[in-house]
């Protein structure tokens, strides 16, 4: 009988040779990657450390969770990070699609496969969801409550994103404060919360930082970075995460000081309007180098974080949750109404000086392809810009080959932006 | 002056009359736009849907193919025409494809740069057994109420609303009655013309549909009984707004007697119980029975399966037809829930992939009548 | 311009079987199954539920015509004439134009029934790869059927794909199978199995070199991995049978049979006729349920 394949082991392993090798390559880059340690190593570890280990999907405020001590496993971040490994995410995908339609999103169909499959070998303490993302997510969760067996508590995420939705929110993350009481045998440690959303804050402010910096002609660091800002919704409030964005930080400034740019000669300043291409991850880095097109920033990714404004104030805290959770990554585009996704859009070429616009859709977020032509007027409305419309699967590299990808890019880039490639 | 049946049509006489007596229609998209509201604003709410459209290129552009056919043929319909006795449209958020009907539209709208048409979007909750959900639905609704006393000078009085919901009521207590008439082993009316009566519902106003409905059931119950069909079927899955769809099950032996589908049952089943304020009353009954699969917590799902096994024992149903909408992740996914109850409680199921505009009516057929043959019972 | 010297490789052969071990059919509860694919018609004639006779022709433009050639055909040799068979069961993509069926049934059904007298009572999974569809079916015993899945979307892994791939490749669709086996090393699936670009996919492949097994094996392997995914969703339980023109493809069989790691029950008798014979064996139900005294013949008639 062959052994059960334990997913999360293995992830937490891969971290650490991935270390050891990175020790022994290249240290100074080490601080990309010991981040990914605190997400896998501490939630392979969480029960070794004597923490309750938590499910969670987006819009959880992971400082709530950190501050009863316990550990978040984001089940979506199991996806992303699996995406650039097909003989992995293809396995669950593939499982997944005997219960659930092939069309829905490759992210949630690795969801049901992971946990469905059995490879989740050490079971969580609870299971803590919301309704956002989307349809897919709002599918599966039911399933994998009833698959899982664990307490679970739920939570209804508002339509819109205005204060009767954050006093939604509010409301039931107090809920969730009691649930999480029950859980633990122990009351909400104040001032342990405190601590947290305190590095939760100074997390979020150097994050504003850096994207400033991405504001800069040329942009001092390179569109891979990009795709680790996503660990915000599961990791803020963890000091992994400070540490890795001081050192980001850092690297930018002394680019800048340096004059070190992404790229030698940056000629494109280009964004992402929808997910992030992690089963192609590569590709960013072919744009750099044969166009010298930089990523400068991707709109599902993070923009502009609200703050804990009074971690003393108890009732507002909550109301900052609220905030937070309904303007993290993805979220703050893809769900609710369109208007946002579009503001969101404007902000992010204006703010950017983005010259390439590139809808990179993912074929599983269909209510975001249902906006595209939105977003491709709006753009050339206001910008005069066309947008290269290309779909792909974000999670699942079967779908379209890289060579196919790099051809569509490269005709767009130059049939229609009129770019060469660097010699 | 159409026949009720004919009042399925999105445009029929009824709505022709209104207009030309100076009525007001709103379209409504989803099942949490309760339409007592906008009777009690002297309004007609008209539920958005794409019978009869077959093409859906234009729709296709914008809301590209990676949308659910519904939605895309709902805007088609927007776009060509077809609704342009509308004076506004109100949606829900009922799953995210809604939404973008609602928000494509109001893009497009844009350009006319007119406020005659009244445009609004509610949230309702997905997750109903919190204290928070009533409250925030209710304000909601409220703000919804107001913005409709607003755009159209009108006031919704508690009384108005009060008589509203008894109208509604009695929409559902006769569609109920319908219903029942389906149970018997000697059925009078196929599915395709029931869809068509619950359309009908949801396509003129309700006191004129009542009326209609009392003497067509009086008729139905002199009817001989249906005698050509070699097995009872359920339909359920993403909103069906076709009868030919149902006609080509139905052609084939399969008499389709109940179901669990958007415009078909589920809308029509529990009146709403007025106790206290009338904005209140329904808030609490559109939220607790609507048992939609878009509603993300176990207990609707369990719901959902208690529901359709309730009507297969009291239909005497053969077998169940699921019709999976391509594209559709909110109904797709039931598959998750219940195929294993199914198979453990014999009942079988036949799964099918649908599209809004049917161009190849054979594959639905071929396999209609592969699964009548398999579920048909031996003495018939 | 005569196109007499194009070798059609896409046409298989074409044959009619009498079972030499019943002389006479005097006497014997006589009844058809006629299966009008889109590809082929085969027609079964058995006399007191054993196998007397069958044919399988290609289907013509006319399908009326091709079900009175096809049971023409089967009769050809026995003295039967139409009105000595009993009852008739038209099955298949063109089941309603068997101008003289009595009853039309699908071909689900039908393949089910066959498979359970070809294969015996052990087949409780089916999979029937015809010329524009494959089905993964479930029977039980009986050979009732249990559970169904269709793909009917599109022609890889269906006769007609393989058509497509004989012609393009110049090779005799009956020799496919054999010579995808030839491979030592088993190919990557093509990229695109859509038939429409069948002709880019092959150029291309010729192109960088391939021999022409690699090629058909790179299409067999695609196209059992099609098949596997529908069988694979509609569950899969011992044993196994596969019925169609295509189980006579052993390129595709033993890929199927490897990817699921179960054998496929082998059979001396044609599975391509699977359809017929079940039509046939229905026909038997039917008529022994309505008591042959008060049975009613409802013989179409033919247009024109």
């Amino acid at each position: 009988m062959s052994e059960q394949f334990d997913l999360i082991k293995y992830l937490s392993d891969s971290v650490d040779s991935l270390l050891d090798y990175m020790k022994k390559k290249s240290p100074e880059r080490l601080w990309m990657f010991e981040v990914q340690k605190s997400q896998w190593g501490d939630i392979y570890n969480a029960h070794k450390d004597g923490k309750k280990l938590i499910y969670v999907s987006a819009c959880v405020p992971p400082e709530l969770i950190f501050a009863f001590d316990c550990v978040p496993c984001l089940l979506d971040a199991i996806p992303t990070r699996l995406a650039s490994q097909p003989e992995l995410s293809s396995k669950y995908i593939d499982f997944a699609e005997q219960f659930v339609p092939p069309t829905m999103c490759a992210i949630d169909k690795v969801d049901v496969g992971t946990v469905f499959s059995g490879d989740m070998v050490e079971k969580p303490d609870a299971f803590i969801y919301t309704t956002y993302p989307c349809d897919n997510s709002r599918a599966i969760y039911p399933a994998i409550e009833k698959k899982l067996g664990v307490p679970t508590f739920a939570i209804d995420a508002p339509f819109r994103k205005d204060d009767r939705g954050y006093r939604y929110l509010a409301d039931q993350y107090k809920d969730m404060v009691v649930f999480l009481e029950e859980l633990t045998g122990k009351k909400l440690d104040w001032d342990r919360f405190e601590e947290v959303m305190d590095i939760s804050n100074q997390t979020n402010i150097l994050m504003d930082k850096v994207s400033t910096l991405r504001k800069r002609v040329p942009c001092p660091l390179p569109s891979r970075l990009l795709i680790l800002n996503e660990l915000q919704l599961q990791m803020i409030g963890h000091p992994g995460l400070l540490k890795f964005f001081e050192n980001q930080y850092k690297v930018g400034m002394s680019n800048i000081e340096n004059g070190i740019g992404a790229v030698p000669d940056e000629k494109y300043r280009v964004t992402w309007l929808q997910n992030m291409l992690w089963s192609n991850a590569g590709i960013m880095d072919w744009m750099e180098k044969k166009y010298g097109a930089v990523l400068i920033m991707d709109a599902f990714g993070y923009q502009k974080a609200p703050l804990f404004e009074d971690p003393k104030d108890r009732e507002r805290v909550f109301m900052d949750c609220g905030r937070k959770a309904l303007a993290s990554p993805m979220i703050h585009g893809a769900s609710g109404p369109a208007e946002i996704y579009l503001d969101l859009v404007d902000q992010v070429m204006d703010e950017y000086s983005i010259n390439v616009a590139m809808f990179v859709g993912h074929v599983g977020c269909k209510h975001t392809w249902a906006a595209a032509k939105m977003v491709k007027d709006t753009i050339a409305e206001k910008y005069d810009l066309p947008t290269l419309l290309m779909d792909i699967d974000a999670c699942d590299a079967r779908y379209k080959s890289t060579e196919e990808i790099k051809e569509i890019i490269s005709e767009y880039m130059e049939s229609v932006v009129g770019a060469k490639p660097i010699q | 002056m159409d026949s009720l049946l004919m009042k399925s049509n999105i445009r029929n006489t009824s709505i022709e009359e209104w207009k030309q007596k100076g009525g007001k229609t709103i379209g409504t998209i989803c099942c949490h736009v309760p339409g007592e509201i906008f009777h009690a604003a002297g309004l007609l709410p008209v539920r958005l849907r794409a019978t009869g459209c077959t093409d859906d290129s234009e729709g296709e552009v914008w809301m590209s193919s990676f949308a659910c056919s519904f939605a895309r043929s709902c805007f088609e319909l927007l776009l060509d025409g077809t609704y342009d006795f509308l004076d506004g449209i109100v949606s829900s958020d009922g799953c995210s494809m809604a939404t973008r009907i609602y928000d494509n539209y109001k893009y497009y709208k844009k350009k006319e740069d007119s406020n005659k048409f009244y445009l609004k979007d509610i949230g309702a909750p997905r997750i109903n057994n919190t204290k928070h959900a009533l409250p925030y639905y209710i304000s909601e609704l409220n703000e919804l109420k107001a913005g409709l006393e607003n755009h159209f000078g009108v006031e919704i009085t508690e009384e108005k609303l009060k008589k509203s919901i008894a109208v509604f009521n009695e929409s559902r207590e006769l569609v109920r009655e319908l219903y029942e008439l389906r149970k018997s082993d000697a059925p009078v009316i196929t599915g395709a013309d029931s869809l068509k009566i619950t359309l009908a519902s949801v396509s003129m106003p309700p006191e004129e549909f009542n009326a209609m409905l009392k003497k067509y059931l009086a008729e139905l119950k002199t009817r001989k009984p249906l005698n050509d069909y070699r097995a009872r079927l359920m339909l359920i899955g993403s909103a069906i707004d076709d009868p030919e769809y149902i006609k080509v099950i139905e052609d084939k032996g399969g008499l389709v007697v109940c179901d669990a589908t958007c415009y078909g049952s589920r809308q029509l089943w529990e009146p709403v119980a007025c106790e206290g304020e009338a904005i209140a009353s329904i808030a609490k009954s559109y939220l607790d029975k609507t048992v939609c699969p878009r509603m993300s917590q176990v207990s609707t799902h369990n719901e959902l399966y208690d529901m359709i096994i309730r009507m297969v024992k009291d239909f005497k149903v053969d077998g169940i037809v699921y019709a999976k909408m391509k594209n559709c992740q909110v109904w797709g996914s039931e598959t998750l829930y219940f195929e294993d109850d199914l198979k453990a409680a014999n009942i079988p199921l036949l799964v099918v992939e649908r599209e809004e505009i049917m161009t190849n009516a054979g594959q639905l057929a071929i396999r209609a009548e592969a699964f009548i043959e398999m579920v048909e019972k031996e003495d018939n | 311009m005569s196109k007499a010297s194009e070798t059609e490789y896409w046409r298989w052969a074409e044959h009619q079987w009498k079972n030499p071990d019943i002389p006479d059919w005097q006497g014997s509860l006589v009844t058809a199954g006629v299966d009008i694919g889109s590809t082929s018609t085969q027609a079964v004639i058995m006399a007191d539920g054993k196998l007397y006779a069958y044919s399988s022709i290609r289907t013509g433009a006319d399908s009326p015509n091709s079900a009175i050639d096809a049971i023409n055909t089967a009769m050809e040799g026995t003295g039967l004439s139409l009105p000595d068979i009993d009852y008739t069961v038209g099955t298949g993509y063109g089941r309603v134009n068997v101008p003289f069926a009595d009853k039309t049934v699908t071909e689900i059904t039908c393949h089910a029934r066959g498979a359970n007298f070809i294969y015996g009572s052990g087949v409780r999974t089916l999979l029937d790869m015809g010329g524009q569809d494959c089905k993964a079916i479930h029977c039980d015993e009986t050979g009732k059927v249990t559970s169904f899945m269709m793909n009917d979307k599109c022609a890889a892994g269906t006769g007609r794909g393989m058509e497509v791939i004989a012609n393009l490749l110049s090779v005799p669709i009956g020799e496919i199978g054999e010579i995808s086996l030839r491979v030592e090393e088993e190919p990557e699936p093509v990229s695109s199995i859509c038939v429409i670009f069948a002709k880019t996919e092959v150029t291309r492949l010729m192109r960088a070199g391939w021999p022409l097994e690699k090629v058909l094996a790179s299409y067999c392997r695609a196209m059992a991995i099609r098949v596997v995914r529908l069988l694979e969703r509609n569950g899969i339980e011992k044993d196994f049978a596969i019925t169609g023109g295509i189980a006579k493809n052993a390129g595709i069989v033993r890929r199927i049979e490897n990817m699921l790691g179960i054998e496929a029950l082998k059979t001396e008798s044609d599975p391509q006729i699977a359809g017929a014979l079940g039509g046939a064996l229905v026909a038997k139900d039917l008529i022994e349920k309505k008591g042959s005294q008060n049975f009613q013949k409802d013989r179409r008639r033919v247009n024109g």
